[in-house]
């Protein structure tokens, strides 16, 4: 797995660094639409609506960017591929199909979480605020990103049984902004306790309190972000692993 | 000799409700030897696709059994890692990727490790005369280039079947030449080659043993050399001095024969039906009698006929 894992993160650097302008494009983009969002917001209702939760959704922001591109990167991969024509060769590879996806997206949310921080920082810069870093925090980002990579994999999954599947994953980004930017944390804690069921929101919980709580990493929180993550993954694999079976007993592979 | 492949009873069905089942391949078997070059022959929609994909795991067959190097593709991984694939187009290849790149990713994927795969990446490089090109992405090389990296990305790991899709579709003259040089090459090395090809006489050029396929079942399945002199025995070819009348044409029709022109007549019977055919000519004078040599594509036309009409 680690040799699949360095396979992939020297072939998602090299093509990084071979289409530079690509990065910095997505950089400004995400940091212009995020800006924009915040100053529309500013302009439109007259007041600084956001106020103090301007940290907070600044984070949101950031952790949105990295569950989205989780999301969309298996999915993404399998129709280019089957478009391209080498995803029969990715099939016919000495390691499991979800290994190699699961490397791929390893390999491809680290180049995207660069970007993150990039984005997040710009934002911070413009917006004249600062959040916390604490160390605990890369916990929290990597349980962010293994439940993004989770949504991936079922995304993936109805990618190699439905083909096209780009417009849903358009629709499954705002249920997920606002999962993303909801304070789950600050309501009842009936309303808490049932938000930390949903894919990713213990992670998020957890990020926000950590960089704009002022809080210390507690136990509860990250085995809560932890189990999430893990299950979600678990589960999400499983089911791609079916259609990965469904599609070899169909013969489904291509036709995307 | 010993067998690369051994594919044995294979069928693949589909259930088409309200219709009877649909079978796009039913009870294929063949063996690939090493150093054997197989091709699988037959018109689009014969089902040669479903069968590679069977072989190569890509499809689960509703019956049968495919094993390469005496490993099942489909419960053992470890037998991918004997199997190498050039699919059309060149559908192994990253095309922002360099030559080396793909190489490199590739062999990984197949299970070598970094230092293996750069060593072979290198010694493939320099084998197919692509070492100045090293360093260009896929997209910036010719298509006949593209495909000689295409097969060098399949033996990357060194199996011991390969398959090979239309190898030489869309190449030019020296390039298909080049491919095929390439393709005997690697057969006096030992692999054992499964091809499949529109290109009738690339096949008849290359093959040891050949199988024609036909809805879905395999019609004829020889030696190249012994289905060419099968074909051959009893093909006449007569070429006559002057043109024959309409009515004599009828009759010889009549017998299967096939008219090319005015004055040339191919005709499969035996001895005596060459003399019934003599005796339908005279009195037109006959320039000259022989025994027709086949090719491949003539039996190609006549066997896949057959079977369509058999099946219609």
């Amino acid at each position: 797995m680690l040799r699949l894992f360095v396979l992939e993160f020297v072939r998602v650097l090299r093509l990084q660094l071979r289409y530079p302008l690509e990065f910095i494009s997505g950089l400004l983009l995400l940091t212009l639409l995020f800006y924009g969002l915040l100053i529309g917001a500013k302009h439109m209702t007259g007041v600084d609506s956001v106020g103090d939760g301007l940290d907070g959704i600044i984070i949101g922001y950031g952790t949105w960017i990295i569950v989205v591109a989780g999301l969309n990167q298996i999915p993404g991969d399998i129709t280019g591929e089957a478009q391209r024509g080498t995803l029969e060769s990715v099939f016919l590879a000495q390691y499991r199909v979800d290994s190699i996806f699961l490397a791929r997206t390893l390999a491809g949310s680290l180049q995207n979480l660069v970007l993150t921080f990039a984005v997040v920082l710009l934002l911070l810069w413009l917006t004249e605020r600062s959040v916390r870093f604490p160390p605990s925090a890369i916990l929290a980002i990597f349980t962010t990103i293994v439940a993004s990579i989770s949504l991936g994999f079922l995304a993936g999954g109805l990618a190699l049984k439905f083909k096209q599947v780009g417009r849903a994953l358009v629709l499954a980004q705002y249920p997920l902004l606002f999962m993303m930017l909801t304070p789950f944390e600050t309501m009842l804690a009936e309303v808490t306790n049932l938000s930390l069921l949903l894919p990713v929101v213990p992670s998020a919980i957890t990020l926000r309190e950590l960089t704009t709580g002022g809080k210390s990493l507690a136990d509860s929180h990250i085995i809560a972000a932890t189990v999430n993550a893990a299950g979600y993954l678990a589960f999400s694999m499983f089911l791609f692993n079916r259609y990965v079976r469904s599609v070899k007993a169909n013969g489904l592979l291509a036709g995307h | 000799m010993e067998s690369v492949l051994d594919v044995e009873n294979l069928r693949k069905s589909y259930a088409v409700p309200g219709r009877p089942q649909f079978f796009a391949v039913n009870d294929v078997s063949l063996k690939v030897g090493r150093g054997e070059i197989y091709a699988f022959l037959g018109p689009n929609g014969a089902g040669k696709t479903t069968t590679i994909k069977m072989v190569s795991g890509l499809l689960e067959p509703s019956t049968g059994t495919v094993r390469i190097a005496g490993m099942d593709p489909f419960t053992d991984r470890n037998a991918l890692t004997k199997l190498g694939t050039v699919l059309e187009g060149n559908r192994n290849l990253y095309w922002r990727m360099t030559c080396h790149e793909n190489l490199m990713y590739f062999g990984v994927l197949k299970g070598m490790t970094f230092s293996d795969a750069r060593s072979r990446s290198l010694e493939l490089l320099e084998r197919f005369s692509l070492t100045a090109k090293r360093d260009a992405q896929v997209q910036a090389l010719s298509r006949g280039m593209q495909q000689k990296l295409a097969i060098a990305v399949a033996l990357m790991h060194r199996p011991r079947l390969l398959l090979l899709d239309e190898p030489t579709l869309g190449l030019d003259a020296l390039a298909t030449i080049e491919v095929m040089a390439i393709v005997r090459d690697l057969v006096e090395g030992g692999v054992g080659i499964l091809l499949t090809t529109h290109q009738l006489d690339v096949a008849q050029a290359l093959a040891h043993r050949v199988a024609i396929m036909s809805s879905g079942q395999i019609v004829k399945e020889a030696r190249m050399s012994d289905l060419l002199a099968e074909y051959a025995r009893n093909m006449y070819e007569i070429h006559l001095a002057d043109a024959i009348t309409p009515d004599r044409l009828r009759a010889l029709e009549a017998m299967c024969a096939v008219s090319y022109g005015d004055q040339c007549i191919q005709l499969a019977c035996d001895p005596d039906g060459l003399y019934e055919a003599l005796s339908i000519i005279r009195p037109v004078h006959v320039h000259s009698v022989r025994r027709h040599q086949s090719d491949l594509t003539s039996i190609f036309i006549a066997l896949t006929q057959e079977k369509a009409a058999a099946h219609a």
